[in-house]
This record gives structure tokens, sequence and C-alpha cells, in this order.
């Protein structure tokens, strides 16, 4: 952020406006709980550990569905950009399956791997792996033919061209795809959760807050979710991106 | 695969598969329409005033990253159940990516476009008009095109959660309890293509017909 | 009177630990349907000089004066012609972008579409008037973005490097339409380039500038009669002078 006086004015502001609403009583306080109430709610799920749960479940299938995506999405997105066949047969396939929203499989996983787990895991799966594969594909089609036809001349062959050319210079693009498959995980988790009925999870806990109208565990958990969201992607894909291809001036990383 | 394509044919032909299509679209437009003027809106005033930049996208970017659904209980307890909640959920969601977009193209215009037409006599009202809202279209389009696809994912999925009586995720929500694969299936089938549908019926065309033929988009 | 009148011109920004100055006491005066070109080394405030004419930078020191009268900012009775091919509205066919200044003006459509076509006819491109830039070569654009600057009938055309990015052929082609286009306008131009050949071509009269900071170092008058023959004696002499105070 390039002011950050003005970001925390900004929550300032927004902050006032909710409490000023929150507290003029249009709705009942069970509808709009005050700031306060909701970091009192969030100190309570903190302190008693139990949001880290949570979080570590949602964590955890998003790391088994996103690593499954990528062991397979990646291959498969390499082997269409370098064979003719492997594409024209998985392409047609790959464009009908992913603009279907993950979400709407959802019942029909439930019924194939039954509540919980599995079928939160799968959905992620499902959501993460096109944007792997379709990037990748992108990714080494993109290659420079000046680096591949330098790199022949050079002497390089095979599994050397592609280890040392093809690879790196497919690599914004993978990233790219990565990034994608997070977002797209990240929706589906929590959705999955919700749907799914699993016991743990982000989504889980805001699904069952509403049984409850716990207004308060919704909008604290809400932005567990969102401060979540963002670090991942400053943190984790913006420091990924900075430290390979970003140095290697292929992409102008965000912020600079 | 062919108790699929039976199903989905029965189902076609008895109209139930139209009716429950039609109802989720016609939520889609609702809401996309809300979310798309809401979005474009506020990425305008972000980029437009300096004020309104330091004061709402810092709230956008965090609100961004947030999945729509994860809102959908909480717009459940607002709103009750039915069209209400979903409408403004989808429109919600939608308004996101297009206000980043927005904002973003508005910044993108090239100083230069400014200064030619600064040169040429343009006041400021003309320069927003002619100079700003068309350099900034291609991402303003991209903007609506991510927009309109999380749209439609929230919705489905929304559809599920707010017992709405007729929809396309309602329909396979519904068939589960009767183990009705085949229905489901066809119901996912019908989703993929009106989301394929929305893509090359609406967006390629607009594409085609302002950015990529002045060239600042290969098409 | 001159046309154009620059009167003691400094300007300085703040740097990074004290403020630079960029610009230090220019004056010189353009006469009515004058071509004088802006010569230096990158980096010697040419551009700069050029920005302040055309209002986009106030001076610190010192005005300009258009007729007799102060500049305080951007104005119609100047075009501009910039080095960037982007510089065409990528949205606009090359015949709509030469009628922005005149829509501004509030010109009806079908005086607008007259006066465009004429000027696209005085740059050879009357056959492209419903091309979009894009579809145009660099040489194609550079010449609409002259014909732009002209249809709202500006008296000072102002130019910075237009032709700098192009391959050398085409720029002698668009130096010789220049000369033409010129000669049939009369306007008084003020053109920036550090291309020595293209300042001998093109002016009237030569201002050299010196960096650090950018200053009037001297002055040469070309009289030769246009069109100008590039490979005569008298025409490499003038080269050589000019590169000797460019040294």
């Amino acid at each position: 952020m390039r002011r950050p006086g003005a970001a925390v004015l900004s929550f300032v502001v927004a902050g006032a406006v909710w409490e000023a609403f929150a507290r003029s009583g249009v709705f009942s306080s069970a509808l709009t709980p005050s700031l306060v109430d909701i970091a009192a709610t969030l100190g309570r799920l903190v302190l008693s550990g139990r949001i880290f749960l949570h979080i570590g479940y949602t964590l955890w299938r998003i790391l088994i569905g996103l690593g499954l995506a990528c062991l397979v999405g990646i291959p498969i997105g390499m082997l269409m950009g370098r064979f003719r066949f492997v594409e024209r047969f998985v392409l047609p396939l790959v464009s009908v399956l992913s603009p279907i929203p993950s979400l709407a499989w959802v019942p029909v996983f439930i019924l194939w791997f039954g509540l919980g787990d599995a079928a939160a895991m799968a959905l992620v799966f499902y959501a993460a792996t096109f944007p792997v594969i379709l990037n990748t594909w992108t990714g080494v089609r993109s290659v420079n033919r000046l680096w591949l036809r330098a790199a022949r001349a050079m002497g390089a062959d095979g599994r050397v061209l592609f280890v040392k050319v093809v690879l790196p210079g497919a690599l914004p693009l993978v990233i790219a795809g990565f990034r994608q498959a997070f977002a797209r995980s990240w929706i589906a988790v929590v959705g999955g959760e919700m749907i799914a009925a699993t016991t743990w999870g982000l989504g889980f806990v805001i699904f069952d807050a509403k049984e409850f109208l716990n207004t308060d565990v919704m909008l604290g958990t809400l932005f567990v979710i969102g401060v979540l969201g963002l670090g991942f992607e400053r943190l984790i894909f913006q420091t990924l991106e900075r430290r390979s291809v970003g140095r290697w001036g292929m992409v102008r990383t965000a912020g600079s | 695969m062919d108790t699929i394509v039976v199903t989905f044919a029965r189902l076609v032909a008895r109209g139930i598969l139209p009716l429950h299509a039609l109802s989720t679209i016609l939520r889609l437009i609702v809401g996309f329409l809300l979310g798309a003027t809401l979005g474009v809106a506020l990425g305008l005033v972000m980029g437009r005033f300096r004020w309104a930049e330091d004061l709402l996208v810092p709230m956008v970017s965090v609100g961004n990253p947030i999945p729509g659904l994860a809102y959908a209980p909480l717009f459940v307890i607002w709103f009750g159940l039915g069209n209400l909640p979903a409408v403004l959920l989808v429109g919600f969601a939608a308004a996101f990516p297009v206000a980043v977009n927005t904002w973003t193209g508005v910044k993108a215009v090239k100083e230069i476009w400014i200064r030619a037409a600064q040169s040429m006599g343009a006041r400021e009202r003309q320069l927003f008009r002619m100079v700003v809202l068309p350099g900034a279209l291609p991402w303003v389009l991209t903007g609506l095109r991510l927009g309109l696809a999380r749209a439609w994912r929230v919705l489905v999925a929304v559809e599920m959660l707010t017992s709405v009586s007729v929809g396309l995720g309602w329909l396979i929500f519904g068939a589960r309890e009767f183990l009705a694969t085949d229905v489901m299936l066809a119901g996912i089938a019908v989703i993929g293509l009106v989301g394929l549908a929305l893509e090359k019926l609406v967006f390629e065309p607009l594409e085609r017909f302002t950015v990529v033929r002045w060239g600042m988009l290969t098409g | 009177m001159h046309h154009i009148e620059l009167r003691h011109i400094g300007f300085e920004y703040a740097g990074a630990e004290r403020a630079v100055v960029a610009l230090r006491d220019i004056s010189f005066g353009v006469g009515e349907s004058e071509f004088v070109c802006v010569v230096g080394r990158s980096g010697c405030g040419k551009t700069t000089l050029l920005n302040i004419v055309a209002g986009f930078l106030q001076p610190t020191k010192g005005e300009v004066l258009i007729g007799g009268k102060a500049v305080t900012g951007k104005g119609l009775d100047r075009g501009i012609v910039f080095q960037d091919f982007a510089q065409l509205f990528p949205w606009r066919t090359a015949q709509r972008n030469v009628e922005f200044g005149l829509e501004m003006k509030g010109v009806t459509r079908q005086e607008r579409a007259e006066v465009a076509r004429r000027f696209l006819r005085l740059v050879d491109l009357e056959p492209f008037a419903g091309a979009y830039p894009h579809e145009l070569s660099g040489g194609m654009q550079q010449r609409v973005a002259i014909a732009r600057a002209l249809a709202y009938n500006p008296s000072v055309l102002l130019m910075d490097e237009p032709f700098a990015a192009l391959d050398a052929l085409t720029r002698d082609e668009m130096q010789r339409l220049l000369v033409d286009v010129w000669g049939e306008t009369r306007k008084t131009v003020i053109y920036v380039t550090h291309n020595v050949a293209e300042a001998v071509y093109l002016a009237d009269r030569i201002v050299i500038l010196t960096p650090h900071p950018g200053t009037v170092r001297a002055e040469i008058r070309i009289p030769l009669a246009r069109p100008r023959d590039v490979l005569s004696v008298e025409f490499l002499e003038y080269q050589r002078q000019l590169v000797g105070h460019l040294r």
C-alpha cells in the first residue's frame, strides 16, 4: 500500500460508519453487532484456540487439494504444450469442465465421497486443477522461440532443453496459474465446508453460527478469512514472484 | 452416460430444466447488473478522486479475496430466505472484481492521451467522457468478465443455501436427497453450457466490437 | 515583435537532495511563420522547454509570450506532436482522431469531416481515413498526428522529436512531407530534435542548447533555399558548424 496512513484512515472511517449503523438500532444488535462485540468474540475464539483448529483444517484441505492439483495439472499442462496429440485430446475436456463452478459439484461429490474431508478436498482439487493446467500449457507455448533456437545452437537438446529453457521460460505463467488456483481453492473450500457438512473449518464456523444467529461469530470469521486470503496473496505469491520471475525482469510485480 | 443424456432430454422435454435454468439466469442478470453498476461507479470514483482512492481501495482489496459465498449465511440472516439474499449476494460478489479492474483501468490511461486531448482544448468533463472512459475500457471489460464469472459461481452455490424454490443449484442439491445422480449431472451440464454461452455470446462479441477492433487487445 | 517570445525562462525541480536547475535564463524569439529547431543532447532540457511553451509546465522564472500575450496554460493556439506513436487515440479512426480538436471547439459534424479530410489529404493519408491507428505504420501514425495538430488551426506547431522512432528512410520521407506541409500552412514551428542533419534540413534558424543546466549556447541561421540538397557543400558545412557547437 502506497500510503499506510490512508489505509488506516480508511478502516477507521469504515469502522465508524458500521458502528454508528450498528448502534442506531435500525436492526437489532443480534443482526448487526457492534465492533466491540465482534472483537470480543474474535478474542474468545483466539484465546480458546478453537479458531486455529478451524484454520488448520481449512488450510490442510487446501494443501492436499492444491498439492494434488499441481501434481496432476503441471505435468498435463507441460505435455499439452509439448505434444500436439495430448493437447488435442485434453483441451476439449478442459474447456468444457473448467467453466463449471466447482460448487455445483458439491452434491455429486457428497454422493461419491460421503460427507466430510474427502468431498471438500476433491472440491479443492477440482477447482484448482484447471487454472494450473491452462496456465502451464499457455506458459510452455509462450516460451520465446529465439531462446529455444539459441539453446539448440549451443547444443542443448531433449531433457536439458526442457529443464533449462522451457521450464524457467514457462515459470511466470505457471506461478500465475498457481495463484489463480489458490484463489479458486479458497472459494471452493469455504463453500464446500458449508454445504458438505464437515465439523471443522472456517466455512463450517460461519454456517454453524447461522443456526444460532451468532452474527458476531460470522463477521469475526469473515474477517479472519479476508486477512488470511490477503496474507497468502501478499506474503507467499508476491514473494515467490519477486524471488524468481520478478528478479529476471519477466513480469512487473504488483506494487513496483 | 446414456442415462444422463436420456434424463437430460426428459428434463428438457418436460420443461423442468428450462424452468430452473431460466429462473437462475434471471437472478444472475438482476444481481450482475446491480453489481456491475456499483462496481463500475466505485471504480471510476476511485480512479478519479484521490480521497476516494485513499478511502476505498484498502477496503476493496481486503474484501476482494473473501469468497462471496462466505457472506451467504449472513445475508440469509439479514434478508431472509429466497430471492432477495441470492440476488444481493450475487451483486455484492460481482462488484469487487469490477471495481478493482475499473480503478486500475482509469489509472492505466496513458498520460500522452490526456496531454494530447488537453492540448486540443478538452475540458475536465470531455476528457473523462472522451478519453478516460474509452481508454479504460479494456480493463473494465476484463472486470465485468471476472465479475460475471464470480457471480455465476456464487449464484449456483447460494441457491443451495438460501432455499429458493426453483433454480439450477437447487435442482442439483434437491436431487441429492433422492440419489438422482443423473439429474444432478444433467443440471451441472446446463450450468456449464450457460457459463460457456455467456462468454461466447456476450463478452467475445463485445470485445470484438471495441477493444479488439481498436488494437488495444489482440483477439 | 516576435510571434513567440521566451523571456529569461528558468526551470527547477525538486531533486533527491536539493533543487535541480534544468533550464537557466533561456531567451529567444520565433518570428511569424518561422521554423525554429531546438537542438541538444538528450538531458539538455529541450523537451522541458517545449512543455513550458505548450503550457504543460509552469516555468519557475521568466515567461513565454505568444502573440504578445503571456502563456498561462494549455491553449488552442498551439498544436502539439509528440514522439510516441501512442499519442493517437486507439478507439478512434484516423479521421475521428483528426476531428478531436474540432469537436472540442463545437464544430458541426459535417464541417468536422470536411476539415479532417482536407488535412488527411495534406499528409497523403486520405485513403486511410477509416483506419484505426493500430492498422497504420509508424510513419502513417505520425502523419495522422501532424494532421490532428493542424486541423483545429492553431497558429503555432510544437513538435517533440516526432520522427525519432522511425527508420531512416521513412524519416527522410517525413521530413520532405513536413517541409511541404509547412510551406502550405505557414505555421510558426518550434521543433525539438537531437538529429543534426534533420535540424539543418528543416530549420530557418537553429537554437543550440547545452546541458547542466540547459542554456542557449548559440544560434545558427540557415538561409538555404528549399527543398535543400543534403549533399551540397553548404549543407554539410552547416552540419559541421552545428556539430562543433554541440561538442
